[in-house]
């Protein structure tokens, strides 16, 4: 029992992460990443392919980040001084794009066999153990990207984010260029949004591209839009909240035993969705509030 | 001249908003831009501050050709500006909304913000005094820490100067600043207006309020149809036979 919930936990926490990215890049400036997931992607494989490669765990996820910021660097500058749309459209195929990159160009991805044999920190340790401290360092990236969060939004430089939220003409008034803080914090983002990748690589020891699908850009959706958009708090309790429902929706099985595996994927994933329609009609700006309450 | 916009053109699709219009302001000076709905005063303002494209002509702050520069670039080059209705920072308090105003923080760059929080916090007190300075200035320092969003419509006005005051503007240009405002109010936002006047700064105002306009300025020009039908003093331009025609279209 402790092993699954360790396991669930890990899981848990790399969602928050996943999910603080995109309430860094919605919640704080209304940049909509609709290819989150893209950059998830390019962090595991490039923490992936350093450490088969054998360079340390730590370095390959710094360089994941690194790697996922980089990447989101073209897309902001084509799109962040477009309507906030063509972002959502841009980031879409983008996130289409990496995956057939990840399936196509073996030499490099090993295509749909995968990348196996991705070293799991703390290796020398029981399995519990190793799960634990697995467990800690998650939560330590998590305080991480929490600190820079709240840096970024309670200065000066979050003042200026408030204010393209409310206004962006008038922020160039001031003499200000929204496009800069836009393109920073998109990056920002992105890099949060690879360290989960790298961590989510570091924790299966294995990347293929199946693993890469919308579906995980969509449960960070649901996480912030569940626990209130544009506030931590909102990010981490949505995530917290959509994989207990996730995990508990599991236990479904034994009241409805005569549906297949495949279906009961199905279900879950029903299950998910109706409790974000029950969320939005009953409770639209989050479990916490969005951030017009913070 | 401090700013000097020559031949500008704006045009939308095939309409011709703005055909070939130019205007100075001299350093220091109050100058007023009046003329009938529909006549390219604002087309024309947007293509001065940046707002809009230009099809043709130039723009130039003190003899520099800022044509090329994008909105935010011509505000730090002192060109500042307000709009017709007042875009204030609606979530922001009062206070925050001027702070945001103020130009070069050390906190709004990323190196400093986590490479040096001691600067980022001494930058901090120098934007609480020139916000100081300003409240004081436009008179909002009982509502700095209310909502932006919160303040009455000559409130949201003050507040709009001030915003633009804290960017150090060497020429300000105002967008009917006392439209939908009170006549106490009116009052009010002209002695401002006056005081940053004898601070040097220079101001072209539309305005349809040619009563409280012709207190302020001493210049005066008439837009119609996209183009500049006439200018010099209030009084003079007031009284043409082509102007009158143009406010109250052709009279008998």
């Amino acid at each position: 029992m402790t092993s699954y919930l360790l396991a669930i936990a890990i899981q848990v926490g790399i969602l928050m992460i996943l999910t603080l990215s995109l309430s860094i890049q919605y919640g704080m400036t209304g940049l909509i990443n609709f290819g989150l997931v893209a950059f998830y992607a390019l962090g595991a494989y490039a923490s992936g392919l350093l450490t088969v490669a054998g360079w340390p765990i730590a370095a390959g996820i710094g360089v994941a980040a690194l790697v996922g910021s980089l990447a989101s660097l073209p897309l902001g500058f084509i799109a962040v001084r477009l309507k906030a749309e063509y972002l959502a459209i841009v980031t879409l195929g983008f996130a289409e794009l990496v995956r057939l990159v990840a399936l196509n160009e073996q030499w490099l991805t090993r295509g749909t066999t995968g990348l196996g044999g991705i070293p799991r920190p703390f290796q020398d340790q029981p399995p519990i153990v190793q799960a634990a401290l697995f467990l800690a360092v998650v939560v330590f990236l998590i305080v991480v990207f929490v600190l820079v969060s709240r840096r970024l939004t309670v200065s000066p430089y979050g003042r200026i984010l408030a204010s393209i939220r409310d206004n962006e003409a008038a922020v160039n008034a001031i003499g200000k260029n929204p496009s800069r803080f836009k393109i920073q914090i998109f990056a920002i983002g992105s890099a949060a949004g690879a360290v989960a990748g790298a961590l989510q690589a570091h924790y299966i020891g294995y990347v293929s591209p199946d693993q890469f699908v919308a579906h995980v850009t969509f449960m960070a959706w649901m996480a912030m839009i569940l626990g209130g958009t544009g506030r931590v708090s909102g990010a981490l309790i949505g995530a917290f909240v959509i994989m207990l429902f996730f995990e508990g929706s599991r236990f479904l099985r034994d009241v409805m035993p005569w549906i297949s595996e495949v279906e009961m994927a199905s279900v879950r994933l029903a299950a998910v969705g109706l409790l974000l329609i029950l969320a939005t009609l009953y409770r639209p700006q989050g479990i916490v509030g969005d951030y017009s309450s913070r | 001249m401090i700013l000097s916009a020559r031949d500008i053109s704006v045009s939308f699709g095939g309409f011709t908003a703005v055909d070939g219009a130019g205007i100075d302001v001299a350093e220091g000076a109050v100058v007023g831009l009046v003329g009938p709905n529909g006549a390219g005063k604002s087309s024309l303002f947007g293509a001065i501050t940046g707002y809009l494209p230009a099809s043709g002509g130039t723009v130039s702050l003190d003899g520099v050709d800022i044509s090329r520069l994008p909105a935010y670039g011509r505000v730090r080059r002192g060109l500042g500006r307000t709009f017709q209705v007042p875009r204030e920072f609606t979530h922001l308090s009062v206070r925050d909304n001027l702070s945001a105003a103020v130009p070069e923080q050390s906190g709004e760059t990323l190196l400093k913000l986590f490479g040096s929080p001691s600067a980022v916090r001494k930058d901090e007190a120098r934007v609480r005094r020139k916000v100081d300075e300003v409240l004081e200035i436009v008179g909002l320092g009982h509502v700095q820490d209310l909502h932006g969003g919160s303040l009455s419509g000559g409130q949201r006005k003050l507040l709009e100067l001030g915003r633009v005051l804290l960017t150090d503007p060497r020429v300000v240009l105002l967008d009917e600043p006392f439209g939908g405002v009170n006549p106490v109010m009116i009052e009010r936002l002209s002695e401002v207006i006056k005081s940053l006047n004898d601070r040097g700064v220079a101001f072209l105002i539309v305005e349809h309020n040619l009563a409280a306009l012709s207190r302020l300025v001493g210049r005066l020009y008439v837009m119609d149809r996209g183009k500049v039908i006439a200018e010099g003093a209030p009084a003079d331009v007031l009284s043409l036979p082509a102007v009158q025609d143009a406010y109250l279209g052709t009279v008998a």
